[in-house]
């Protein structure tokens, strides 16, 4: 999956109050909350990864998480 | 379990669910704050919650949803053979829900009466377990009686916290109260009935009760109501169903002979709107093809599945077009599917207490 596709999937899945992107910063997102990273699990996990949410909080910004994705 | 039935029918379906309608965000902001509500409502995709006024049960509204359907259908009690009840919140511990419908329906006493403690995927076991009876050739009809009172929100009203601590308040915005009832019978003129279920007994601990592991029995008076909070393992629960329900669906397509586009929807168990979507992805099929229904009524538990088509059945149309799968997975842990033929059934809007 490209990084702009999953970006979108991401976003469409958080339904974030306003949108993030690539440089956001997880810790400095409110909507980027236990809850937030817990529905990125479940899309993560929809296409075959398997990070925990504690895994994603030590990440510092989304374009790491979209790392995980263009890895594969 | 995979069972395939050739001469089972479902007739009609009703559903039901609480005359209360809640805004979801401002029922968990005193708990955690205006902005976390939000996000919470935002996130999960449920708006309003409806919940019955306690102390009234599933088992009151599973009632009236089986009266009102006698009454369109034009039958009564006796003409069952069997009542099937699935809740995890009956009436009382002893004696059985289906006893109480046989009171207040006039169900009569050659009638067999079982009672299913199963929660998400209640529905598909009910389904499973009437067209099991039906098949047998000994019933001819059976009541099918499926639902909970699993709004959390609806508990805190009544009882707040009620002195406990680490509560997963945001549980509150997830849980609505509904029933349901469904008429299976006996039919040589019908599309075959395709069931898989699969327990996952492991994960026991994944969905439960976070303080005395039981289920609340019926108040005699608010001041005795014992309100009862879930625990939720989400990142197991999307492990879970990402997996092995994503499995469970494909497995029952494949017995059925079956691909998505033979069949009008997924009508799945209403978790939440993300699960939902997830679930869609990891399937491979648009969205719209596993709808999330329940944005003003809530998770319902064992009725979330026939409630949902109760509710939205004039925007369904494929319903009356082709087969359609549905899938239910939750507490157990539990996955179970079934493609049934709906387009024969008739499908009536909800009741509400």
């Amino acid at each position: 999956m490209k990084r702009a596709e999953a970006l979108k999937e991401i976003i469409d899945v958080v339904n974030p109050k306003d949108t993030f992107d690539e440089n956001t910063v997880i810790a400095d997102c409110p909507d980027l909350d236990s809850l937030g990273l817990f529905n990125i699990v479940l899309f993560l996990n929809s296409i075959g990864l398997t990070p925990t949410v504690e895994d994603l909080a030590a990440m510092k910004t989304v374009g790491n998480i979209l790392d995980l994705v263009s890895k594969e | 379990m995979k069972c395939i039935f050739h001469n089972v029918a479902i007739r009609s379906i009703i559903g039901g669910t609480g005359s209360e309608q809640y805004n979801a965000s401002e029922l968990v902001a005193p708990f955690v704050g205006q902005d976390q509500a939000e996000r919470l409502v935002r996130s999960l995709g449920f708006k309003k919650l409806r919940a019955i006024p306690r102390p009234h049960t599933c088992g009151d509204l599973a009632t009236d949803a089986a009266l009102d359907l006698f009454k369109k259908e034009n039958l009564t009690g006796n003409d069952f053979d069997a009542c099937i009840s699935v809740t995890q919140s009956p009436n009382y511990i002893v004696p059985a829900n289906t006893f109480y419908y046989q009171e207040k329906l006039g169900l009569n006493k050659d009638c067999l009466f079982m009672d299913v403690i199963q929660g998400c995927a209640g529905y598909i076991y009910g389904i499973m377990q009437a067209a099991i009876l039906i098949e047998s050739k000994r019933i001819k009809r059976v009541l099918l009686l499926t639902g909970d009172t699993s709004s959390i929100a609806a508990n805190l009203i009544t009882a707040g916290l009620n002195g406990r601590t680490n509560v997963q308040v945001s549980n509150a915005a997830i849980f609505g109260d509904g029933a349901s009832a469904t008429i299976l019978e006996f039919s040589e003129d019908t599309q075959p009935i395709t069931c898989n279920i699969e327990n996952f007994g492991k994960f026991h601990t994944v969905l439960e009760d976070d303080f005395c592991k039981a289920i609340p029995l019926r108040p005699l008076d608010i001041d005795s109501f014992k309100p009862n909070f879930l625990h939720i393992d989400g990142t197991e629960l999307a492990r879970f169903s990402m997996n092995e329900v994503r499995d469970n669906i494909k497995q029952t397509m494949e017995l059925a002979e079956v691909t998505c586009d033979k069949l009008s929807y997924c009508i799945s168990h209403q978790a939440n709107r993300p699960m939902l979507k997830s679930l869609a992805r990891s399937l491979q099929v648009p969205a719209e093809f596993i709808p999330f229904l329940s944005e003003n009524t809530g998770n319902t538990s064992s009725a979330s599945i026939p409630l949902a088509i109760s509710e939205n059945v004039s925007q369904l149309d494929k319903l009356k077009t082709a087969p359609t799968l549905m899938t239910g997975f939750g507490v157990g842990l539990c996955a179970g599917s079934a493609i049934v033929d709906l387009r024969k059934c008739n499908i009536y809007e909800p009741v509400y207490l």
